[in-house]
Order: structure tokens, then C-alpha cells, then sequence
């Protein structure tokens, strides 16, 4: 019975009333996205919203530029949300040397990696304009390792070269008029088991930067930018099979870069179980990672006994 | 991008015959110096303790004894090179999905492949730390080098036969 943890006990649809909303993200810092010879004012972010309004006529909509990864999760969770457009660099690995490495990424104005929260597309997401070079590359790449979910009926604009970002916006949103958005999505539901974990988050020495919690290469949760002496709490759900410690490993990831020294911030996690989560750390205790960290299980239990919650989940 | 690789390559098979210069000469990120320390990672110092399953016939039916051995990896320290990662804005990972043929040159077990995917988070953790601390070494080959070292102590830290899988990708892609 065990091994049938995580499976799907029912499925189910809902008819899900969704208000259309076009948002676009913009995540390009405008000193160091200027052409030569223009002045101090010209500013990529403003070119891009007048090409996005003079399109949207009478639409609702919504813009964010130098939006993160925090900005980025709350309108792809927001059901109000019909179409989304992101535009920024981004970068992909298919003419790479080894296929050990990747460098596969969608980068914020920070160079920080968002791509993974583009690995599930929630159904109420139409339209999905990825503006940024050699888009269809990454979610390709992101395809052939099976880390990537969309609805059949979600429609994604991609870019198969290097493109510039006004160009390639205008071709995302003469596409996004070409068709019709329902008012209506239907949203799969499915009951699953899952193993929930409290977490609290304290940022102690500095303010913490925005993260993201993955488990088994699946995000979670992302969390906004912490100041100093603040605390958040939340819980996570995993959802199984939870065979092994393992699976129960814990990944906190800013998306930056090695080079990038962040505070991610004090996490405590606990269970039910009473079980413990300590940093993956040095001898010394100095945690391994600089934009990430990870966490391993401590129990002496066995994790395939303990029992599940069951959760309905709809995308 | 595809002329920089070529050139890339065709200086790599010209310094090959020095291969610390080859380091020096082409890996500039320290990402790549990184990767480069991986061949380096003295993974003789690792033990790996495997157990052994004997069964014996008894009055009460069959029984199992186990017993343990150890091997020491005796993998020599080698400065290998040639293998680039060219500096770029994209994050660098290493990737838990090897291919077949990447296994095939790397010599890898059955268990050395399920424990390098299992602990890919640790190692692209480790490789971070790795990558910064060598970032305030001057000159591309003692961060080379520093690389290679902090490999063998963070190694000890991970699970041995995702160690030694990682070097064993580490000196294919060297190869």
C-alpha cells in the first residue's frame, strides 16, 4: 500500500470562472540594457511598456518591470492571470561542450535563474510569451528531461535565436491577438498524498534575499525578500511516493550564480514526526552553497511508514 | 558563439602538450576552473566500504552473513585539461541526466549513476563554494589547482560513490 503513496486517488474537473488579465514582466536593468549612442534617458523598460499598451487597448492588464523571481511566481499563481509575457535574457547550453553541464537559464535583472519556475504552467496561463533568446531551446531542453507541464491548450510564444527584445515582444503580442482567450479554463483536480513540512524563516544578520523551496527538482514555494529580524512561516507539501530520506531533501535557491554571496536566511523545518532538517555544512558548520543551500532529513524513522495528508491539488 | 568553440577547441589541442598552460591559456571563469579542479580532486583518500552477502545452509533453513571490506580509489592525481566551459551570463549547473554515452566513457556502476543523481544538489552546492573561495586566488592555475584540492576535502562530505562518480565524469569530459 506504501508504494501506492503519491498516486492519484481522484480525479475530478472543476469549471473554474477566470477573468482575463495580461501581464507582462519585464526584467532587464535599463543601464545595462541601452544601445550605443543613446542618452541616459532612453530606457529599454518604458520602450517595452509603450509597444505592450498600444497593443492592450481596452484589456486589463498589468506591468512589472525588474520583476524577480517573488513577482514572477505570484502571477503565474494568480487565476486572474490569462496570458503572461516575460522578457528577459537568457541563456541555453545546446551547443555546449559536455552534456554534463547546463547553462540553461531564464535570468532576472539580477542574473539570478528563474527557469525553474517555468518547468509548471498552470492551466489558466493561455498564453505564455517567453521573450528572451533561444527560448524554445531551453524549454526544449527542459521538454526532453520531462521538467516541463503545460495544458494542452496553453500557447507558447518562443524564440528559436537571439532576439531583440522589442522585435520579439511585437511578434509575442500579434500572436497573443491571433487568438481567443476563454473566459473559461477547466482545471484538472486531482487528490494527492503528501507529506507537509512547516518551515520558518529568519532573517538574522541581514535582510534575506528572495528564495525559492524545491524538492525533487520541483518548486514549492518562493519567498519573498526577508529584512532584518523578520521571521516568515509557511508549509510546503511533497508529494509522494516518499520512499527514502532522500526524497524529503530540502533545496533553498536565490537562482544566483556562484559568484553572487547571499543571505538566504535561518530555516527551521519540522513535521509532525518531529523529525529535524539540518544544512548540508562543513565540518566547520559553514553550510556549502553560495545562492543555495541544501537541507537533509535527521530521523530515525522510517519515512515510507509515516502516514500522509491528502490534498487536492488543481493547475 | 559556435567560431569562439572552434577556437576554443583547436587552441586546446595545441596546448595540450602543456596541459597546465592549457588551463591557464583557456579557462578564465572560475565555473570553469572549477569543473577543471574536478580531475584534479585526489580521490585516493577515499574509502568505500562495501558489504558482502554469503548464505549458509543450517539446521533451521538458510541464513545470511554479511561481511564488510574496504577498497581505497586509487584513481592518481592527474592534471588533465582541454575541457572548457566558456564564461557566459547562464547559471552553470551540473546536470543530474547523464547520457548513456557519458557513462559509457566515464565507466560509471549502476550505483555510482543513481548516487551522483541523488546528490546533485550537494554537488552543485559544493561546486559553488568551490567556485567562490577559488574566485580570490590569483592566477588561473593555482585556482586550478586550489580547485582540485578543495574538491578532495568537500568530497568527503558527499556520499563515496557519488565522489567517485564525479571524478569519473570530471576526467572523461578531460579526456
Amino acid at each position: 500500500m506504501l508504494k501506492t503513496l503519491g498516486k492519484m486517488m481522484l480525479i475530478f474537473a472543476l469549471v473554474t470562472p477566470v477573468w482575463g488579465k495580461v501581464v507582462l514582466l519585464t526584467s532587464l536593468n535599463p543601464e545595462l540594457n541601452r544601445p550605443p549612442l543613446r542618452s541616459k534617458k532612453w530606457n529599454i523598460n518604458e520602450k517595452l511598456e509603450k509597444i505592450f499598451r498600444d497593443q492592450m487597448d481596452n484589456q486589463e492588464i498589468e506591468v512589472i518591470h525588474m520583476a524577480n523571481q517573488w513577482q514572477l511566481y505570484q502571477a503565474l499563481n494568480d487565476k486572474d492571470v490569462q496570458a503572461l509575457l516575460w522578457v528577459s535574457h537568457s541563456s541555453n547550453t545546446s551547443d555546449r561542450t559536455s552534456d554534463a553541464l547546463s547553462t540553461a537559464s531564464v535570468l532576472d535583472h539580477q542574473f539570478r535563474d528563474v527557469l525553474p519556475l517555468f518547468q509548471t504552467i498552470p492551466s489558466h496561463i493561455q498564453y505564455l510569451g517567453l521573450v528572451g533568446c533561444r527560448s524554445e531551446l531551453i524549454i526544449n531542453e527542459l521538454k526532453s528531461k520531462n521538467k516541463f507541464q503545460s495544458s494542452a491548450e496553453t500557447k507558447l510564444f518562443l524564440e528559436e535565436k537571439k532576439v531583440d527584445a522589442r522585435k520579439s515582444l511585437k511578434r509575442a503580442l500579434k500572436e497573443l491577438k491571433q487568438i481567443k482567450l476563454k473566459d473559461e479554463v477547466e482545471a484538472k483536480c486531482i487528490e494527492q498524498e503528501v507529506a507537509q513540512i512547516d518551515f520558518t524563516r529568519t532573517a538574522i544578520e541581514s535582510d534575506a534575499a528572495s528564495v525559492r523551496i524545491v524538492v525533487g527538482g520541483q518548486v514549492l514555494k518562493v519567498l519573498p525578500k526577508l529584512l532584518k529580524g523578520e521571521t516568515q512561516t509557511g508549509t510546503i507539501s511533497v508529494v509522494g511516493p516518499i520512499q527514502s530520506k532522500g526524497d524529503l531533501k530540502i533545496l533553498i535557491d536565490t537562482g544566483a550564480s556562484s559568484h553572487s554571496e547571499l543571505d538566504l536566511g535561518k530555516f527551521t523545518f519540522t513535521n509532525d514526526h518531529e523529525a529535524e532538517w539540518k544544512l548540508f555544512a562543513k565540518p566547520d558548520g559553514t553550510p556549502f552553497g553560495i545562492g543555495s543551500q541544501v537541507y537533509h532529513l535527521k530521523t530515525k524513522e522510517q519515512v515510507n511508514e509515516w502516514p500522509f495528508n491528502i490534498e487536492t491539488r488543481c493547475n | 558563439m559556435k567560431k569562439l568553440v572552434a577556437l576554443l577547441t583547436i587552441l586546446s589541442g595545441l596546448m595540450m602538450a602543456n596541459p597546465a598552460k592549457a588551463i591557464v591559456g583557456i579557462a578564465s571563469d572560475s565555473d570553469a576552473l572549477v569543473i577543471t579542479g574536478i580531475a584534479m580532486m585526489d580521490i585516493s583518500q577515499i574509502t568505500v566500504w562495501e558489504r558482502h552477502d554469503r548464505y549458509g545452509r543450517t539446521r533451521r533453513g538458510y541464513v545470511r552473513y554479511s561481511y564488510y571490506t574496504y577498497r581505497v580509489i586509487t584513481y592518481p592525481v592527474l592534471l588533465l585539461a582541454g575541457f572548457v566551459v566558456l564564461g557566459d551570463e547562464g547559471r552553470v549547473q551540473i546536470n543530474s541526466e547523464l547520457s548513456a554515452d557519458l557513462i559509457k566513457k566515464a565507466d560509471l556502476t549502476s550505483s555510482e549513476v543513481k548516487a551522483f543523481q541523488d546528490n546533485i544538489e550537494e554537488i552543485n552546492v559544493i561546486k559553488d563554494s568551490i567556485s567562490s573561495e577559488i574566485s580570490k586566488i590569483e592566477g588561473s592555475k593555482e585556482r586550478a589547482e586550489a580547485a582540485g584540492k578543495l574538491w578532495t576535502e568537500y568530497a568527503q562530505s558527499l556520499d563515496q560513490d557519488a565522489a567517485v562518480a564525479l571524478y569519473k565524469i570530471g576526467s572523461s569530459l578531460q579526456n
